[in-house]
């Protein structure tokens, strides 16, 4: 046994203790970088190690040396594209125009946005012209095509006709006033209460339905 | 001339100290480059890539801090982008072609082509065009399994495992803790672990006896 076998047996005997834990995942970090370079520069080892741990077959993919003069043409190229003012091809729009680098964009749009979210709460703060207000309970109007008169008879009981009407217009039964709500009746149902009404457009009558069914509880 | 010194001189606009830097770090930047995308010509772009945009910002490094972090940084994210980009339209071609095209010194990077390895037998000889050989189908195992690990797992095991950096370079290369380095490295260990058994368990065995 030569000089050279002698010291690459030991540093694989060295090594051998801590392939299991570095298998499991299970070694420190300086134990675990001393069993990895070992496994790169150790083929032997590395057979051994691939089946408690085929994942080293990859050391195999370290670096191999250039060709030569691989770098220097390398360098040579970036420094002739550097030289013709070439920008990053892959850069995104913004990265392209240097007036608007990704910080500078930043600088700009961090302000711009705070002043429009500033703006927006002045304009819609209670009080603001952008203010709309707050409906409290029994403010506002719902618009209805009909004109239910307080303390009116509750309309459409079941088997019941009339008064049916909303709102009824006297002397024109089943008519419609000129301008006024349609009219509506209770055409009655054993089983719900069934409301009709008609839309006068210019002679032509559209007979609308409504079934209302109590027994549905909502 | 010591580093910080070229950086100083490169982001005043000297560019033989830009073109020292690139001759010192772009072997490094092309095996990163070249093991996230897997195509020896799609590298050699990406990592010249890293050196153009290197150039537009270098005046944005902050004097101390780590020069190499950054770098890195420019190229695994160029690199992820491009083998994104570009996966779909070279990796049938690329693999086939990778150390098989040129001649040697022409920029050929994974050594010239030479005969082919009976399918599936995961043995090469020991002379270097068997080496050659089987360097070749170790890449396209690679890559093949890598389809397999998430964004994160992929570059912590190509920093990690592949290029020899710490966990602590890792971490700051990836913004993120060398605890988690850590979990996505045990991660990808255990699916290239299980996808090679279930697919390639030819090379889960040794090869026999070896003299190095």
């Amino acid at each position: 046994m030569n000089a050279d076998d002698r010291m690459k047996s030991d540093a694989c005997l060295q090594v051998e203790p801590h392939l299991s834990s570095y298998a499991a995942g299970a070694s420190d970090e300086a134990s675990e970088r001393r069993v990895r370079d070992h496994l790169f520069a150790c083929a032997a080892c590395r057979e051994a190690q691939l089946e408690r741990d085929p994942s080293v077959l990859f050391l195999e993919m370290r670096r191999a040396p250039l060709p030569a003069g691989f770098m220097d043409r390398f360098a040579a190229d970036v420094r002739r594209r550097v030289e013709a003012g070439e920008r990053p091809r892959w850069a995104p729009l913004a990265g392209r125009i240097p007036a608007f680098s990704a910080r500078r964009l930043a600088y700009v749009a961090a302000p711009v946005m705070t002043l429009l979210l500033l703006g927006t709460l002045f304009l819609v703060r209670p009080g603001g012209p952008g203010f709309r207000g707050l409906r409290k309970p029994g403010e506002g109007t719902v618009s209805s095509p009909f004109v239910v008169q307080p303390g009116s008879a509750r309309l459409g009981k079941p088997g019941v006709k009339g008064p049916g009407t909303l709102p009824a217009v006297p002397g024109l039964p089943g008519a419609v006033a000129p301008g006024g709500p349609p009219l509506m009746e209770d055409v009655g149902s054993p089983s719900a209460r069934v409301y009709r009404f008609t839309v006068d457009s210019g002679g032509d009558e559209t007979p609308i339905y409504f079934v209302v069914d109590e027994s549905i509880d909502i | 001339m010591d580093e910080q010194e070229l950086i100083r001189r490169a982001a005043a606009g000297d560019l033989d100290a830009f073109e020292a830097i690139v001759a010192r770090k772009g072997e490094r930047v092309f095996w990163i480059a070249y093991h996230i995308v897997g195509d020896e010509e799609l590298a050699r772009d990406v990592a010249q890539e890293v050196f153009i945009r290197l150039h537009r910002v270098i005046r944005r490094f902050r004097a101390g801090g780590r020069f190499d972090a950054w770098l890195y940084r420019i190229a695994t994210n160029l690199g992820i982008d491009a083998f994104r980009r570009e996966r779909p339209h070279r990796e049938a071609a690329a693999l086939e072609e990778i150390g098989e095209r040129a001649a040697p010194g022409e920029g050929t990077v994974l050594g010239p082509g030479t005969n082919p390895v009976p399918a599936g037998s995961g043995r090469a000889s020991e002379s270097p065009a068997g080496d050659a050989l089987r360097g070749r189908e170790v890449r396209r195992i690679y890559l093949s399994l890598t389809a397999l690990l998430t964004r994160k797992q992929r570059l912590a095991f190509v920093l990690r495992e592949i290029e020899g950096l710490t966990t602590a370079e890792v971490a700051e290369i990836m913004k993120t803790r060398e605890s988690t380095v850590r979990n996505h490295i045990l991660q990808a260990r255990r699916v290239l672990q299980e996808g090679l058994r279930r697919l390639y368990p030819e090379y889960c065995r040794p090869r026999g006896p070896r003299k190095d």
